[in-house]
């Protein structure tokens, strides 16, 4: 049966049909073709034609031609519109004319990594071999790895080996360096915030020493959808880029349905819960021949899913192996297979967190349904294009949780589709990861007097360096670093944290995966129930200092769901400014966050039945951290007091500052600068929030403005009065 | 707040952060290490572009601990070629005996090397070249006379060297020229071959552990290696605290115990000490190929066979039936069978030997008699073990003996 038959019974389903609150179709769109550049290698061509690729998309070819002109380029299409083809062309073309020449490919996670190489494997098989691609990553052994450096032609790695691996070791990469030609950025769009800050401080580096070797890469960036494309590629490439943003690909009919679950509860406002409603929603589909992908939000989420459709299946007498779940924390063996089981259509339903959000090469598939918002628009356009067809159609369901945010997106279906995915903001010259970056930088080269490496003060900061932390030392007219440690280590990417928890079953004596230490305090703590693959294993024991948690599997109808508490006490408070009517203090702060106790859910109502304690370590960080105190007539005036109009919040005065108090902390050990820029910038913030909330029409507050309805119903009303004082 | 400020504030918090590192300590009173060093005949010291070059000449009938200088160029090429898996002679005149002082012990392009240390045998004296950076602005400088050096000589003696000293040095010529010079020399490296040799019969692998065991060296108050990069940044900091000194007589130190323990080496594997000592020098000739030595040092090894009460090492082990091997096929079966009963004897537990010499009785020496008490024996032991390898062995011995039986 064809997806839009499935679908004309699904629209006509008394339950399921009657919960489609909105329907928009998205038209087919027919390719716009353009031949190979004239200037391409003929032997390249040739090996094209051999792949298949008899033509290009017109923004392939756009792409393309910018690359071979030396250009730096954004290409910003869809899944699947061939973006892939659009570096690896370039890169084989400069090699075949020049056998020194190299490229190095970033993809933001391992997995990508083998992907895309496999791709730019077809193409030198087709040209007869002799080009050496392959991936510098943590699971490269050091024979292969000698050999990347010795004589690989395209490298592709991570940020974190680019980090802490190629660049500070750039002595053992000298021909690489000498010969580098071209620097692609896949899943750019991957690369905002903190992690983004960080990888333009790498490109700096990186450029510094091609510029010591001689060579002058080109960009090219790939990225999903964006609002600003531009800018962030040029935030990370230093650079301005040509952006090529008009996908010529096909692609068939597209049904975006959005489904609100039925009122269970009229009174309470209560909704079917989401998972039923999406294993519904599933069942409908998937074992007709749809090819189904679920995101299923939480890792929670996923493996309940994965258990209520196995069950589906079983008791539908099929083989619950069709339905599988993806996540982090499955071994790597593990998911390779889920994805070649994809490509191969060997599966029916894959139910995933955002882990296949990113590119990873799954194939396309006929349906998606996303099982709850997933918080941005960027990540639901990521989402929906994993379904999506050459010709076929091919459909997305939204479906809405009970809860405010949810609500207002699937009752106001032009919020998402009309709008522009969220701008990806990233910010180099944060003064932490800048100052951090420029220890690595020091180590790899010295810094010349008057050398810039990003923002205006680069002098100063070594300075400092030199005469202050005694790292950097000034000889000649040229800084060098001076210290013993290698600071790229000390330097964190990002707030992910590698000392894993393993998780090992005994029964079987294997390691089942592995979880983060954050992460690991949720869900292995002892007595939790922990699922995989929707079945249940429950904690025996955690060994928190040795870092593994035993598990065995068990039989049992619930599942856990674990308490955190967390505590915010201020260490110092370093800055003060005065606003109009409250007292901004920047300061540090410890944040404690401490699971306390753990509950336990019946699978599918979700009944509490009954509750366990957590004895476990607080996780506690340091960091910066900003606190907003109003004055005590302002609150007054504005109903934010006990049993007030505005005591939306219970408990609102914060015990040391005896007034209603904003913290706002950097949660990321140490900080990384997010509170300092608001601290600097507090009125500019406060202006813009004041615009936000005044300009928004809705009524009484909604997701886009002070938070949906729930937060009170004089929300948007007091939020006004408080902003027009502090921003007048 | 001003960005020198906010700078100090993220320093501080990172300080708060413990971090491994070691605290200098506080020099000792008198270098005593000075004791022990033979007397130079001339020390001439230089200023150079780049670099600080300091040239100290011995008389090769010094001593350095138990070994005179001169004793080097007695040392059989061939062996060294041998120690370093070279494929063909080094000769000791040849060796350039090299040591380096880094800023930090692990590798990056942060990494300096500060100090190059050499010894070379010429014009009848050992001639110590010590070079140091005056400055990493003087790098290249500093590399060139450094590349001077390193032409005098045709191969290279280190300790560790091979995955150290020549990955720091090449780093830095690669960073400036391109080039990785080092990588291309034939390279001794007596860490490997020391602990080949030596494992055994030493606590640990480090350098001056053989010293103090092998060579008769014992450092006094010598500068612990860790804290040489402290010592130069000092000194880049024009602090004379008198470390920098101890710093060249570290590295003095240590290429002097080059040149020794290439002496030791060659004697172990030229006139071993009987037992362990031999067996791991017969094994390393035989794997090298120079079968007629090997053999003749591995029956050097066997000769205290029975008078190690420590049980067996598995080297000699190895040695005995290797050596065995080797006599039976110089159609010398009896002594091999006897050999194999002596290493039965001081290892009561171990079937092997015996299950061998039940193959050569039977075969070679066609004494059935032999064979079969051999195998018996070997059964016996064999009872003992577990696992499905040793069934099959069991399962083939049995047969064994039945064939044997019925030639009765």
């Amino acid at each position: 049966m064809t997806v839009a038959e499935r679908l004309a019974l699904f629209l006509s389903d008394p339950d399921l049909g009657q919960s489609v609150v909105a329907h928009r179709v998205q038209a087919r769109r027919e390719a716009a073709g353009a031949r190979l550049p004239e200037r391409v290698d003929e032997r390249l061509a040739q090996a094209c034609r051999q792949c298949g690729i008899e033509e290009l998309y017109q923004h392939q070819r756009r792409a393309i031609d910018a690359a071979l002109a030396s250009q730096d380029v954004a290409v910003v299409t869809g899944t699947a519109s061939g973006k892939t083809l659009c570096y690896n062309l370039p890169v084989l073309d400069a090699r075949l004319r020049d056998g020194a020449a190299t490229a190095l490919y970033l993809f933001p996670t391992k997995a990508l990594t083998q992907d895309q190489i496999a791709a730019a494997d077809r193409l030198i098989a087709a040209l007869g071999g002799g080009i050496r691609a392959g991936t510098y990553d943590g699971d490269t052994p050091p024979q292969a790895r000698r050999a990347l450096r010795e004589a690989g032609d395209i490298v592709a790695t991570n940020p974190y080996m680019l980090h802490t691996g190629i660049l500070p070791n750039h002595p053992k990469w000298v021909r690489f360096f000498r010969g580098l030609r071209f620097v692609v950025i896949d899943e750019m769009h991957g690369y905002t915030g903190v992690f983004g800050s960080h990888v333009a401080n790498l490109m700096r580096r990186l450029l510094r020493i091609c510029a010591h070797y001689g060579s002058r890469p080109v960009f090219v960036f790939c990225s999903a959808t964006l609002r600003n494309p531009g800018e962030l590629a040029q935030a990370l490439g230093g650079r301005p880029v040509v952006v090529v943003a008009e996908d010529a690909s096909p692609h068939g009919e597209r049904h975006f349905l959005y489904v609100n679950p039925p009122l269970v509860n009229r009174e309470l406002g209560l909704r079917r819960n989401v998972l039923e409603q999406t294993r519904r929603v599933v069942a409908h589909f998937a074992p007709f021949g749809v090819k189904t992908i679920v995101f299923g939000g939480s890792r929670n989420g996923v493996e309940l899913l994965v258990k209520y459709l196995k069950d589906h299946y079983a008791r539908g007498g099929r083989d619950p192996l069709l339905v599988r779940g993806y996540r982090g924390g499955y071994l790597p063996e593990l998911r390779r297979t889920i994805e070649r089981e994809l490509r191969e259509a060997a599966i029916e339903v894959v139910v995933s967190t955002n882990a296949l959000e990113l590119g990873i090469d799954i194939g396309q598939l006929d349906l998606c349904v996303l099982a709850g918002y997933p918080r941005s628009r960027a990540s639901f356009f990521q989402q929906a294009g994993r379904a999506g067809r050459r010709s076929a159609t091919s459909a997305v369901i939204l479906i809405g949780r009970s809860d405010p945010l949810d609500q207002y997106v699937v009752t106001h279906p032009e919020y998402l589709l009309a709008g522009a995915p969220e701008a990806a903001a990233i910010d180099p010259d944060n003064l932490v990861i800048r100052a951090n970056q420029m220890k690595c930088a020091a180590f790899e080269l010295p810094f010349r007097a008057g050398e810039e490496f990003g923002g205006g003060d680069t002098a100063e900061v070594l300075d400092f360096f030199a005469s202050e932390a005694g790292i950097l030392r000034k000889a000649g007219d040229q800084y060098y670093w001076a210290a013993r440690g290698f600071p790229a280590e000390e330097v964190s990417l990002d707030a992910s944290d590698l000392d894993n928890v393993v998780i090992h079953d005994v029964e079987s004596g294997r390691t089942l995966a592995e979880i983060d230490r954050p992460s690991a305090q949720l869900m292995v703590h002892e007595g939790a129930i922990y699922q995989h693959q929707g079945e249940q294993y429950q904690v025996l024991a955690l060994d928190w200092e040795g870092r593994r948690a035993d598990l065995k599997k068990v039989d049992v109808d619930y599942f856990t769901e674990a308490n955190v508490e967390v505590d915010v006490s201020v260490l110092s408070e370093d800055r003060e400014q005065r606003l109009a009517a409250a007292t901004a203090l920047m300061g540090d702060v410890s944040v404690r966050k401490t699971v306390t106790m753990f509950q336990k859910l019946r699978f599918y109502t979700g009944e509490d039945v009954g509750t366990g304690p957590v004895h476990l370590p607080a996780e506690e960080l340091e960091t910066d951290a900003l606190i907003l105190c109003l004055d005590e007539d302002l609150a007054e005036k504005s109903g934010l007091y006990a049993g007030g109009s505005g005591a939306a919040l219970p408990g609102l005065a914060s015990p040391r500052f005896r007034r209603p108090a904003l913290y706002l902390f950097d949660d990321h050990p140490g900080g990384v600068g997010l509170v300092e820029r608001v601290f600097e910038g507090l009125d500019e913030i406060l202006r813009a929030c004041r615009e936000v909330v005044e300009g928004c029409p809705c009524p009484d507050g909604c997701p886009s403005c002070v938070g949906p309805l729930a937060e009170g119903a004089d929300a948007k009303r007091v939020a006004r009065a408080i902003l027009r004082v502090l921003a007048p | 707040m001003s960005l020198r400020d906010r700078l100090r504030r993220l320093e501080a918090r990172a300080a708060r952060t413990p971090r491994a590192g070691k605290e200098a300590g506080a020099p000792p009173e008198g270098a005593a290490a000075r004791g022990l060093l033979p007397a130079a005949l001339e020390v001439r010291e230089s200023e150079e572009e780049g670099v600080v070059a300091r040239v100290s000449r011995f008389s090769l009938e010094e001593r350095h601990g138990r070994f005179r200088l001169g004793e080097i160029l007695d040392v059989d090429a061939e062996l060294l070629g041998w120690a370093a898996r070279h494929g063909g002679p080094l000769p000791p005149r040849d060796a350039l005996f090299l040591d380096t002082e880094t800023t930090s012990l692990g590798g990056g392009a942060g990494v300096y090397v500060f100090l190059v240390g050499t010894l070379v045998v010429e014009e009848g004296t050992a001639a110590v070249e010590q070079l140091l950076l005056r400055g990493p602005h003087v790098e290249p400088a500093f590399l060139e006379r450094v590349e001077q050096t390193l032409v005098r000589r045709g191969h290279l003696v280190t300790f560790f060297g091979k995955a150290f000293d020549r990955h720091r040095l090449d780093d830095r010529f690669a960073l400036h020229t391109g080039r990785r010079p080092l990588t291309l020399l034939p390279h001794l490296d007596l860490y490997h071959v020391g602990r080949r040799l030596f494992r055994a019969v030493m606590p640990d692998t480090r350098l001056r552990t053989f010293e103090r065991a092998l060579l008769g060296v014992e450092r006094v108050a010598d500068l612990d290696g860790a804290e040489c990069p402290d010592a130069y940044f000092d000194w880049l900091d024009g602090v004379d605290n008198g470390r920098m000194e101890r710093v060249f007589q570290h590295n003095l130190i240590d290429v002097l115990s080059l040149l020794a323990l290439s002496v030791r080496v060659s004697a172990a594997l030229a006139a071993p000490a009987p037992g362990r000592e031999a067996a791991a020098s017969g094994l390393l000739l035989l794997d090298a190929g120079d079968e007629e030595r090997a053999v003749a040092v591995l029956e050097r090894a066997v000769a205290g066979l029975e008078a190690d009460a420590a049980g067996v090492d598995p080297d000699l082990r190895r040695a005995a039936l290797e050596l065995a091997a080797d006599r039976q096929r110089r159609g010398e079966g009896r002594a091999a069978v006897l050999l194999l009963e002596r290493l039965a004897a001081a290892l009561p537990l171990d079937a092997e030997p015996l299950l061998r010499a039940a193959r050569i009785a039977e075969r070679h020496l066609r004494e059935r008699d032999t064979a079969l008490d051999c195998a018996r024996r070997a059964l016996g032991r064999l009872e003992a073990q577990a696992g499905s390898r040793a069934e099959e062995v069991r399962e083939r011995v049995r047969r064994q003996i039945e064939r044997l039986r019925e030639r009765e």
